[in-house]
């Protein structure tokens, strides 16, 4: 039995359940949140182990016992974006537009939190392993000292999950976007100093993300600022410090 | 009932009623059936043979045998195989495989863009064991798998390098002393990982 995937699997779950506890969302009902974490995390998961088949090696794609074999690779962005796709036409069937960003805004901190966890589990499954140096961890069954790259990206996803949690000011789009140029910039760094056979397609997929993110990021809050001047201030549109209370009222911190 | 106010990022026209129906829960069992689905699917995940031992712990010697030809497979026994790996002259990756095994053909297409990416510094074998030579080498040209492998014809090649389960894959220097094995599916980073160590290696 693969203990550390096992294992990898419940301290994620695990972990953003008491995240989800602890710092629970404020624009969205945490149990809403838990189920929109589920099926996505499921179907993201799927999506992703078949597109690193349908890639890599095709004349697998059809034996369900090799898709089954996630440990041997899956390809992370088709992964998101499918999951995320499914949450926004989720919210788009039930309430509308707005609400799915709203909930994938509410959503980002805590997959970034599930993200950073994945990488600080590699302490259970192959080791941390990166670049040779005279301090860091020794991944069991080698002998040398590596940086641990996997914890040094979860702290910084770690990081950027609470900024992004407590950015009141920003709008829910912003927060999407800004979570996703993170989670771009953090993945193509550590790619670098990973050990792997040369230029990955997580890469060049990694740098894709984070240009299409920030240019989207500028783009929108420039046409935020356009539309700001243009209308009054009280009929501006609120922030994300305008939440929602359980009876269903709207209040503004 | 509280004043309506618009949610945040522009649909300025949606009430807060609407909002109510959004935030309700839709109740513990089929929240908790998704958890069973959740364990379920964590189990499944694990359901193949991973781990790793510690280097040193085997060392192949004898008279150098050289290795056969890319792309083949011939039939080898133990005092063969140890003249291949430990007269390569490089360090060695032995996978041990077979064509029915799952996760075999899951990591076959990553041993073979690690044998092309080290080729000329590190020299790939495979052990086919409990399969068939035709069976093999159409899972090579269909995994475009370039490397040659060795038909553990005597069954003594698994038992000495201590296999319980396929796909195993160990990493020998080029003095023929175990680096690491890998029990199950070998990820990218680990391989490429104990080869760097191996080449590292005095």
């Amino acid at each position: 039995m693969d203990v550390g995937l096992l294992l990898t699997v419940l301290i994620v779950l695990g972990g953003v359940q008491l995240v989800l506890r602890t710092a629970p969302p404020t624009a969205v009902d945490r149990s809403e949140l838990v189920e929109l974490f589920s099926t996505p995390l499921v179907v993201g998961l799927i999506a992703a182990r078949v597109a690193f088949v349908l890639l890599d090696h095709p004349a697998s794609v059809f034996r369900i016992r090799d898709l089954m074999v996630v440990r041997a690779g899956v390809e992370f962005w088709a992964g998101v974006f499918v999951a995320m796709a499914w949450v926004v036409v989720k919210a788009r069937r039930s309430a509308g537009r707005a609400d799915a960003v709203v909930k994938l805004a509410a959503a980002v901190p805590y997959l970034l939190v599930g993200v950073a966890l994945y990488e600080a589990s590699c302490l259970v499954r192959d080791g941390c392993l990166g670049p040779v140096a005279s301090i860091g961890l020794v991944p069991r069954g080698l002998e040398s000292t590596m940086v641990p790259v996997g914890l040094l990206v979860a702290g910084a996803l770690g990081l950027a999950a609470v900024v992004l949690h407590r950015a009141w000011t920003l709008e829910s789009e912003q927060v999407a976007l800004l979570a996703f140029a993170v989670l771009g910039g953090v993945r193509l760094v550590a790619s670098w100093f990973l050990p792997d056979f040369g230029p990955s397609r997580v890469e060049r997929e990694s740098a894709l993300v984070l240009i299409l993110s920030v240019g989207g990021l500028i783009a929108f809050s420039a046409r935020r600022g356009i539309a700001r001047k243009a209308v009054p201030a009280s009929e501006a549109t609120l922030s994300r410090a305008d939440v929602v209370t359980d009876q269903g009222d709207v209040n503004t911190l | 009932m509280g004043k309506e106010r618009p949610i945040a990022c522009g649909d300025q026209s949606k009430p807060a009623r609407q909002v109510k129906r959004l935030v309700t829960g839709s109740g513990g069992v089929r929240r908790a059936w998704k958890a069973g689905v959740a364990a379920l699917f964590a189990v499944v995940l694990s359901g193949c043979a991973t781990g790793m031992t510690d280097r040193g712990d085997l060392v192949v010697s004898g008279p150098a045998v050289a290795l056969p030809e890319e792309g083949t497979i011939r039939p080898a026994g133990l005092k063969d195989f140890e003249g291949m790996v430990s007269g390569a002259g490089t360090p060695v990756v032995v996978n041990v495989w077979a064509s029915w095994c799952a996760p075999c053909r899951a990591e076959a297409p990553l041993l073979a863009r690690a044998a092309k990416r080290y080729r000329g510094q590190v020299a790939f074998l495979g052990v086919l064991s409990r399969d068939s030579p035709s069976a093999g080498l159409k899972f090579m040209r269909t995994y475009g798998v370039a490397y040659p492998s060795v038909l553990d014809a005597t069954s003594e090649i698994s038992p000495f390098l201590q296999v319980n389960g396929l796909p195993t894959t160990l990493v020998f220097d080029r003095h023929g002393v175990l680096v690491t094995r890998v029990f199950g599916g070998v990820s990218e980073q680990r391989l490429a990982a104990s080869i760097d160590e191996s080449l590292r290696a005095p």
